[in-house]
């Protein structure tokens, strides 16, 4: 009996190693490569990596100089986030923010401010991995200006690694001397 | 020695995986990329509408001058512009009846404009009725009103009045002519 108990001690005393050992291995090989649109891959301030991917441009519509509102759809945004094996789910919040949008010479009757710019993401286009996905602005009417940061989507994964993808609207408020020209600007997204 | 060796590892392997994830959260700010979007505003076109017809009034025979509203004028500028200023001009032909006599006719150096304030206007700018009115139109046409612009879509509204000069010897009966407006 003496022998037995310290056999089994020893043998406790090694599992705890070979388990930081083997978490590690599977940290390596599952990593996620490539996804982002420059291919690097973060980890976030949550602990999941982190790639997203973006339109690089988008054409928001055409309206007649005297019009109110021109809306358009800027393409699919696609958020990866990736856990740690026996350490963390994966789980992203996604934010948006937009530049002026400006023709010409960028006087002020030529720019359109960012706060005339209101964004909703509308819900989930295509998803992998269980996850609760939690769009910012689910209809129309939800738009949100982007005179400063905006929440666009968030999502916790229910599985190790997860992909979350939509297609946001960008609503433009045209001022009432808008002068005509072709608009522009950068919507930027973030994801962390 | 066993022990010790196992224990090691396990220090060893702790240090190693909260180095690793230290080096990769001071690297990794939120990750961010942009999309270049464009909308385009495009420019309409500068118009004027006027009445089809007016009747300009009618006076006794003798009376030397005579006046009439000409009815509903309107521009509409919809050339989205910086600087949406445009300038209506109005021409006139002699007014005639009968056989078109000098006593038939009243020329178009007889035939002034008044445009008169605006009656509603849109957008940004200032309209400029006419200067010194009555205008005489004559055979060049004058300006009738103008806009003096700021940026974006506008229109302007205005009743004109035509004043007719006449001859102590106009001969009775209606007379026809044609006022043309034209924007640019």
């Amino acid at each position: 009996m003496h022998i037995q108990h310290s056999t089994l001690r020893r043998t406790s005393r090694r599992l705890p190693s070979l388990g930081w050992l083997s978490s590690a291995l599977i940290l390596a090989l599952t990593a996620p490569t490539g996804g982002g649109s420059d291919g690097i891959q973060l980890v976030s301030s949550s602990g999941s990596t982190i790639g997203i991917t973006v339109p690089t441009s988008a054409s928001l519509g055409t309206a007649r100089a005297g019009a109110s509102t021109i809306s358009g759809q800027l393409g699919t945004v696609t958020v990866t986030a990736a856990g740690v094996l026996g350490l963390l789910l994966p789980s992203f919040t996604a934010t948006v923010t937009s530049t002026n949008f400006i023709t010409g010479a960028a006087s002020a009757a030529l720019t359109v401010p960012a706060a005339d710019i209101s964004y909703w993401s509308g819900p989930v286009t295509a998803s992998s991995g269980s996850q609760t996905a939690v769009p910012g602005q689910a209809t129309a009417s939800s738009a949100q200006p982007l005179s400063s940061s905006v929440t666009a989507f968030s999502s916790s994964g229910l599985v190790l690694s997860i992909s979350t993808s939509w297609d946001p609207t960008i609503v433009v408020k045209l001022p009432g001397a808008v002068v005509a020209g072709t608009y522009a600007g950068t919507i930027t997204h973030s994801a962390a | 020695m066993r022990k010790t060796f196992s224990s090691k590892l396990v220090v060893g392997a702790a240090t190693m995986g909260l180095t690793a994830a230290a080096l990769v959260a001071v690297g990794g700010p939120a990750f961010a990329t942009g999309t270049a979007a464009t909308f385009i505003v495009s420019g309409g076109s500068l118009s004027i509408s006027v009445p089809a017809s007016a009747s300009l009034g009618t006076v006794a025979a003798g009376v030397l001058t005579e006046s009439g509203a000409l009815g509903v004028v309107t521009v509409t500028d919809n050339r989205g512009l910086l600087d949406n200023a445009w300038t209506a001009t109005v021409t006139t032909t002699s007014f005639v009846t009968g056989t078109s006599t000098t006593s038939e006719t009243v020329p178009v150096t007889s035939i002034a404009y008044t445009s008169g304030a605006s009656t509603a206007t849109t957008g940004l700018g200032t309209f400029v009725p006419t200067v010194s009115s009555p205008l005489t139109i004559g055979s060049s046409g004058v300006t009738g009103a103008n806009w003096t612009g700021l940026a974006g879509v506008d229109s302007a509204t205005w009743d004109p009045t035509v004043t007719f000069t006449l001859l102590g010897s106009q001969v009775a009966g209606t007379y026809t002519g044609t006022v043309t407006h034209s924007v640019a």
